[in-house]
């Protein structure tokens, strides 16, 4: 084989390499990293509201007309339930994988009268909880398969001013993520 | 030791043309991904299953969140109408109409001070803190300097890059991006 060519073949290669671990595990790294940060080092599952510092550290390029709460989770100790409560102005929700997938989605104007319980679980502890009937679902409830055991939930509302921050962060306090019955 | 050399140059080199590559695919060059219009462009499979993981980086790497553009209609312009790239430190005006939507909000993000770890700015303005004129058109100015009228700040000077959010979009906006009635980005005086 030619030298050239050969050292040619071995550059590509690692362009290649390069390229694919990049997009492939970089931005899965980064995510992740975030959500071993302090502030989320709680054992139990809870919403957190995020305060501009903390949006400045994790998430700088995000809406800032938009207030987050988050809710780091870990189905394998158990399922994890989100109770949204009935909110006269705009909020949405976002599931999202560990590595920053999005898997489940859903605003106000979804819901009837703006409340539901959402109930995130592995795909066996689905199983069972329907094979048993344990689980009792009714209209307002909802059940979603976590495809990874860990990831996020996120909350967002939308806020005018810092007067109404302060009030939508209270009544984002009425929005609950806690480990399942 | 020749050929230790050589590999050496090969990897380092190779390494570092994968990753460039790959950023610019994420930052969107080459329109693979892409929908777009002047200087607006989306991400359609932002947050969908059939996302792909150029898509998913596109946003995490610039440490954003996915999200479905039935739940927002995102889009963003790093270049002004004339196709220049943006710089903090020109004043530009951003003068259109806003499609139908429940409310709509426009921030910009410095890419370099997201690299940087230095402390962005974050500011925003939306639909219901602006002054509209009576055909409901609106102009904004983004500058460092006070402004007259609607006035946004730019996050940083170097890696501009201004984001039109449309929250609760109605489905003929998430089926059919009209790019033509999207605000138009011209440049004025720079410092």
């Amino acid at each position: 084989m030619n030298g050239k060519f050969f050292w040619l073949l071995i550059t590509v290669i690692f362009i290649l390499v390069g390229h694919l671990v990049y997009v492939l595990f970089f931005p899965g790294y980064k995510m992740t990293g975030k959500l071993q940060a302090d502030l989320f080092s709680q054992s139990t599952p809870a919403f957190i509201v995020l305060n501009e510092k903390q949006m400045i550290e994790l998430f700088p390029a995000e809406d800032p007309s938009v207030l987050h709460a988050v809710c780091p989770f870990d189905v394998t100790q158990g399922s994890v339930r989100i109770s949204i409560a009935p909110a006269e102005r705009y909020w949405s929700l976002s599931i999202y994988s560990q590595k920053g997938d999005s898997y489940y989605a859903i605003n106000d104007s979804q819901t009837i009268d703006s409340k539901l319980d959402i109930h995130i679980q592995q795909a066996v502890q689905k199983e069972n909880a329907l094979e048993e009937n344990q689980r009792k679902l009714v209209p307002d409830q909802t059940v979603i398969e976590a495809p990874t055991e860990k990831g996020w939930a996120v909350l967002r509302f939308r806020v005018l001013n810092q007067i109404t921050r302060s009030v939508i962060a209270e009544q984002a306090k009425l929005f609950t993520c806690k480990r399942g019955d | 030791m020749n050929s230790l050399v050589k590999f050496a140059v090969s990897s380092i080199a190779g390494l570092g043309l994968g990753v460039i590559s790959a950023q610019m695919l994420i930052d969107g060059y080459g329109s693979f991904f892409t929908a777009s219009h002047g200087p607006w462009v989306s991400w359609p499979t932002a947050g969908t299953r059939s996302s792909n993981p150029y898509v998913r980086a596109h946003y995490l790497v610039h440490d954003r969140l996915p999200i479905s553009q039935f739940e927002i209609n995102e889009l963003e312009a790093r270049v002004d109408s004339q196709g220049k790239p943006l710089d903090g430190n020109c004043t530009y005006e951003i003068d259109g109409v806003m499609p139908k939507t429940r409310w709509w909000s426009l921030y910009t993000f410095s890419q370099e001070s997201s690299s940087r770890q230095t402390l962005p700015k974050r500011a925003g303005i939306g639909s219901q803190q602006i002054f509209y004129q009576n055909d409901g058109r609106f102009k904004i100015k983004l500058s460092n300097e006070p402004q007259t009228g609607n006035w946004l700040v730019p996050a940083g000077t170097d890696g501009l890059v201004i984001v039109l959010r449309h929250y609760n979009p109605t489905r003929s906006i998430t089926n059919q991006f009209n790019f033509d009635k999207l605000p138009t980005i011209t440049r004025g005086n720079c410092r």
